[in-house]
């Protein structure tokens, strides 16, 4: 990695840091109402991947902070590495 | 009114709901490829170890939510095709009560007549009126029941369809680890699922299912209600399903019905048990083309419906394998073969429906050089559904898939009711 490279990319990994914070921000957490199909075993299916999805999806939002803010760590290394 | 009247109308705002978060991911997905883009979508734009930890997480991230996108498109349209049999199935239950009240009826209309006639006597001619209206009744309520009785079976059918679906799209890969957190996240998404759903983690926070026996013995009263909840009994399998799956797609440019520099691989492998089936599973699909184009568009004529398409590869090459065994009460799948081509290849795909009955097929032309032999058959949800195809090039070749698809249960019925209605003609011929 050379020195031109390095100081071109804190705009291109703030632009990141951006993006996945509006990525984390379309994620849809909110859980919709419970529903029924009138059979027990097919709601309890229903309600088990709504309840799984929400809490995976949190978690995939919570990597995508963390990749974010990561980013933008990096960016301000990498600008004061670059001059 | 119906205790269930509202749940067409419930289902179809939760198929509505389980769209939206699809379509919300597709621009989270949107969003991770644009990042994706920016940072590695220019040569030198961003390289060496730190590039390296970044892309494999952006990575991750897009093929988790391109995963939960698909997950989702599955339950919305899976919901959404309980809606119709349930309002069938309420439909005809209610045509049946009524057919009920209407026999209730004739049946007290005819005990009036046997009871009292004119100055004291019996009306003979009203009480055989009153007779054939209850023979008519009787008749109503037997072929109400019998609607009712399919709508009912159809409407589980896709209930239980739904369950398998949810119960399917519950199976993740690993969760991507962000860049610096900790090393080795990358890797091939392999899950195991252990036992019928929530009792791995019983079993897990609770020792004391540790000594379970075999046959389902030496479960917990806990765990037995999580089973049933679950529709699962204790007698099944602790082993469920072993399943494997790595897939990417991409391009260098794409656009609506267009890819330059195309590619895609997919393995997806599993055995074990999905929803009522055991059987084991290996797809695995490669294929690189300078350009794939295509699009397809719905026809209408009648009570004929059908697609036509258009499927063109051009400079490039694909192999690909499908294999399939899996039985259970419901039905099961057979599925084997293989293609191995390079070249370029158009094919028109072409799909017709006319009530229960399904064609489907597509003539491709090729040039290069490749073989394909496939062969599918399966009966799954009440649906008969058969697929073959065969090419051959070295220069200039073809390939043939031909298939169709047999509502069974649809084709009974219509079947049913044609007889119901010429015996009904023929009735009333002798009348």
């Amino acid at each position: 990695m050379n020195a031109h490279l390095i100081a071109a990319q804190p705009a291109v990994l703030s632009d990141v840091a951006a993006v996945l914070g509006e990525a984390v921000a379309g994620l849809p957490l909110t859980r919709g109402a419970a529903v029924s199909v009138g059979d027990g075993a097919a709601d309890a299916a229903v309600h088990e991947f709504t309840a799984r999805w929400s809490e995976h999806l949190r978690d995939l939002g919570e990597v995508m902070a963390v990749t974010g803010r990561q980013a933008r760590l990096t960016a301000i290394a990498f600008r004061l590495a670059g001059g | 009114m119906d205790e269930d009247a509202g749940m067409p109308d419930a289902v179809r705002r939760a198929s509505g709901d389980a769209g939206a978060r699809a379509y919300a991911l597709d621009g989270t997905g949107r969003s991770l490829a644009a990042a994706r883009s920016g940072l590695f979508g220019a040569p030198g734009t961003f390289t060496g170890p730190c590039a390296d930890r970044f892309q494999g997480t952006l990575d991750g991230l897009s093929a988790r939510v391109r995963a939960a996108r698909t997950a989702h498109e599955e339950i919305a349209e899976a919901l959404r095709r309980t809606v119709v049999p349930i309002q069938e199935e309420q439909r005809t239950r209610r045509a049946l009560r009524q057919a009920e009240e209407r026999l209730g009826e004739a049946e007290r209309a005819l005990a009036t007549a046997k009871a009292s006639g004119p100055e004291g006597g019996v009306d003979a001619a009203a009480v055989a009126r009153a007779e054939r209206d209850v023979e008519e009744a009787q008749e109503e309520v037997r072929r109400a029941r019998r609607r009712h009785e399919e709508a009912d079976e159809e409407r589980r059918r896709a209930v239980r369809a739904l369950a398998v679906a949810c119960r399917a799209g519950t199976v993740f890969g690993p969760l991507p680890v962000a860049p610096g957190m900790s090393a080795g996240a990358a890797g091939a998404a392999l899950t195991t699922l252990l036992g019928p759903r929530l009792q791995d983690q019983h079993s897990l926070k609770d020792p004391r299912s540790l000594g379970r026996k075999a046959g389902g013995r030496g479960a917990t009263p806990q765990e037995i209600r999580r089973l049933k909840r679950n529709g699962m009994s204790p007698r099944d399998p602790m082993f469920s399903l072993l399943y494997a799956t790595l897939k990417d797609s991409g391009a260098v440019r794409q656009g609506k019905g267009w890819a330059l520099g195309y590619r895609e691989y997919l393995v997806k492998a599993g055995a074990g048990r999905v929803g009522n089936r055991y059987g084991v599973r290996l797809d695995a699909a490669a294929a690189l083309y300078a350009l794939k184009f295509g699009g397809e568009k719905d026809l209408r004529a009648g009570p004929l419906r059908g697609k036509a398409g258009l499927d063109g590869r051009i400079g490039g090459v694909e192999a690909s394998t499908e294999n399939d065994v899996n039985f259970g009460k419901d039905g099961g799948r057979v599925a084997a073969g293989g293609e191995l081509f390079g070249g370029a290849r158009v094919g028109v795909p072409v799909e017709a429906e006319l009530g229960p009955v399904k064609a489907i097929a597509k003539p491709e032309a090729w040039a290069g050089a490749g073989a394909a032999a496939n062969l599918d058959v399966s009966f799954q949800d009440g649906k008969f559904k058969f697929k073959g195809a065969a090419g051959l090039a070295a220069g200039l070749g073809l390939k043939v898939t031909a298939g169709g698809e047999i509502d069974v249960a649809e084709l009974a019925g219509d079947v049913g009711d044609g007889i119901a209605d010429g015996a009904k003609a023929l009735k009333g011929l002798f009348r």
